[in-house]
């Protein structure tokens, strides 16, 4: 069986205060470790977009990704009410037309309050044209806001990166309640954890993703390698369920 | 041995071929477990049975282990639930001793009951848990026994940075001793781990926990050389596989890696002389 990798958290650009350890973040770097480990594709965001400013960081992304196939923007947005970009409804269409399928946002370190009554009017436009909003819960680790959000909008697509063994007790109540919620688990680092998951919420629910460059993808590589779970299953977590959410914006733009 | 195609864990996600077949052809041997449950997070099957299946399944031949009880104020009740797993495992099982020197009446008649009753082969402590600096009087009783017999130190410093002299110093003092510091590859202390201990003989490196981290395991073998670093995993808490994969796919030579995933502390284990 030939298994296809699709990395559903990577991260291009310069840190401020990048560790002297940490391996820089550039396209041709993440390119070299995406060969070294085979993985065929990865969806990226950039650093400037969480730290310098969202405009900044996405022109960047979207600059250093053109012309690279394997690369997929996710694009870092801000809630509307201040005007730091076009109203959801235009701006949203025009990254479609970009080729953009998936989007991002840092509540914690862009200040706001990720709710309906702060980014509502976005998250309509997003559950509208199915696509995937990215949230790091590893640093935004609220989960009563998510279930909140996800209760106010069923149709928006959550993805959850850094989920974390951690949060077990947290997230299986919620899980329970929500159907869009997904998770990348390159810090689910759980003894039979996924084991214990799938069987309870679905396989569909789980992304591979590695956490470069921060973290080495040889972690989840071996521990989806090694899991006790069908190979099916593995081929679904390590690619098709992100395919599946990217499609279902393409299905989108399509129309 | 043929060294590891980085290919085929790419193959690797259909079976577990790959990286099994590789580490059933040497001796793999994970010095930092643990059994039980413990009050901070949700573990799924955490009792020695699944542990020794977890192991079986990817080809790690012994662990070293305790009760995350033992490491708690319960620690008596928690090494005799060490103890069990030695006795069903025994040619699997390295039973680690905690002692709580937060009880210090009771430190050095517990460390004999675990070593000449229960059959432990090391030490373990948490400074993080007991909140007590490696070098305290209360602890001593337990390193002098376990000197005198070469039995290995596992510690878990209160802060790495601030203990980090002390710790040193008590090295120092029981050169025959090895001092292993768990978490050693932790991005926020490696450096001064390196630093500090890099020339100290008897003190060696615990991956567990942080070979996550890219170029971590690369990192503490060039800082601390191949000979001093150690596999350790965490698991029943962490996952077997997750901690494993970065030294299987590190940067190293084989040989490098023969000896971190189990021949450093197998020598270790062989000079001990209980």
């Amino acid at each position: 069986m030939s298994v296809r990798w699709f990395d559903a958290c990577v991260r291009l650009g310069r840190t401020c205060a990048r560790p002297h350890y940490e391996m820089e973040g550039s396209v041709e770097n993440i390119l070299a470790a995406l060969d070294r480990f085979s993985i065929a594709e990865a969806l990226v965001y950039h650093a400037s977009g969480d730290e310098t400013h969202p405009s900044v960081g996405n022109r960047l992304l979207l600059e250093e990704t053109a012309g690279q196939p394997r690369l997929h923007p996710c694009v870092t947005l801000l809630p509307p009410a201040t005007e730091e970009f076009p109203p959801p409804d235009q701006y949203l269409p025009e990254l479609l037309q970009q080729g953009v399928r998936a989007v991002r946002m840092s509540p914690g370190s862009h200040a706001y309050s990720f709710t309906a009554g702060t980014c509502g009017e976005l998250f309509e436009v997003l559950a509208e044209i199915h696509m995937p909003l990215f949230i790091d819960i590893g640093t935004f680790a609220d989960w009563t806001t998510i279930d909140d959000v996800a209760a106010d909008f069923p149709q928006l697509r959550l993805v959850l990166t850094s989920f974390s063994y951690g949060h077990t007790r947290k997230a299986y109540p919620v899980l329970r309640r929500r159907e869009h919620i997904y998770l990348e688990i390159h810090t689910y680092e759980l003894h039979n954890g996924l084991e214990h998951f799938i069987p309870r919420f679905g396989v569909g629910k789980l992304l591979f993703g590695s956490g470069m460059p921060v973290f080495t993808p040889a972690s989840t590589m071996t521990m989806l390698a090694c899991a006790s779970i069908s190979p099916a299953d593995k081929q679904m977590i390590a690619r098709d369920n992100l395919v599946g959410l990217l499609e279902g914006c393409n299905q989108h733009a399509a129309t | 041995m043929p060294p590891l195609d980085f290919s085929k864990v790419t193959a690797a996600v259909a079976d577990l071929a790959s990286v099994k077949s590789y580490l059933d052809d040497i001796l793999v041997i994970d010095c930092h477990a643990h059994i039980g449950p413990h009050s901070r997070y949700f573990v799924p099957e955490d009792d020695i049975d699944h542990i020794i299946a977890a192991m079986d399944s990817i080809g790690v031949d012994r662990v070293g282990i305790n009760a995350l009880a033992a490491l708690e104020g319960d620690y008596e009740s928690g090494n005799d639930v060490t103890a069990e797993a030695i006795r069903r495992y025994p040619d699997r099982v390295i039973g680690h001793c905690c002692v709580n020197p937060n009880y210090p009446d009771a430190v050095a008649a517990e460390t004999i009951r675990c070593f000449e009753q229960l059959g432990c082969k090391m030490l373990k402590f948490h400074g993080g848990w007991h909140q007590i600096e490696p070098g305290h009087a209360n602890y001593r009783p337990a390193i002098e026994y376990c000197a005198a017999r070469k039995i290995p130190l596992l510690t878990h410093l209160p802060d790495y940075i601030k203990s980090l002299p002390g710790y040193v110093a008590v090295a120092r003092e029981y050169p025959d001793m090895p001092f292993i510091i768990a978490h050693a590859t932790c991005p926020t202390a490696i450096d001064e781990i390196i630093e500090h201990c890099a020339h100290v003989e008897n003190i060696f490196f615990d991956t567990t926990g942080y070979p996550k981290y890219y170029s971590s395991i690369e990192r503490i073998v060039n800082g601390g050389g191949e000979d001093r670093v150690l596999f350790g995993s965490d698991i029943a808490w962490l996952n077997l596989a997750h901690e494993i994969g970065p030294i299987v796919f590190a940067d190293l030579s084989d040989t490098a890696k023969e000896k971190i995933l189990g021949f450093n502390f197998n020598k270790i284990m062989q000079e001990i002389t209980i």
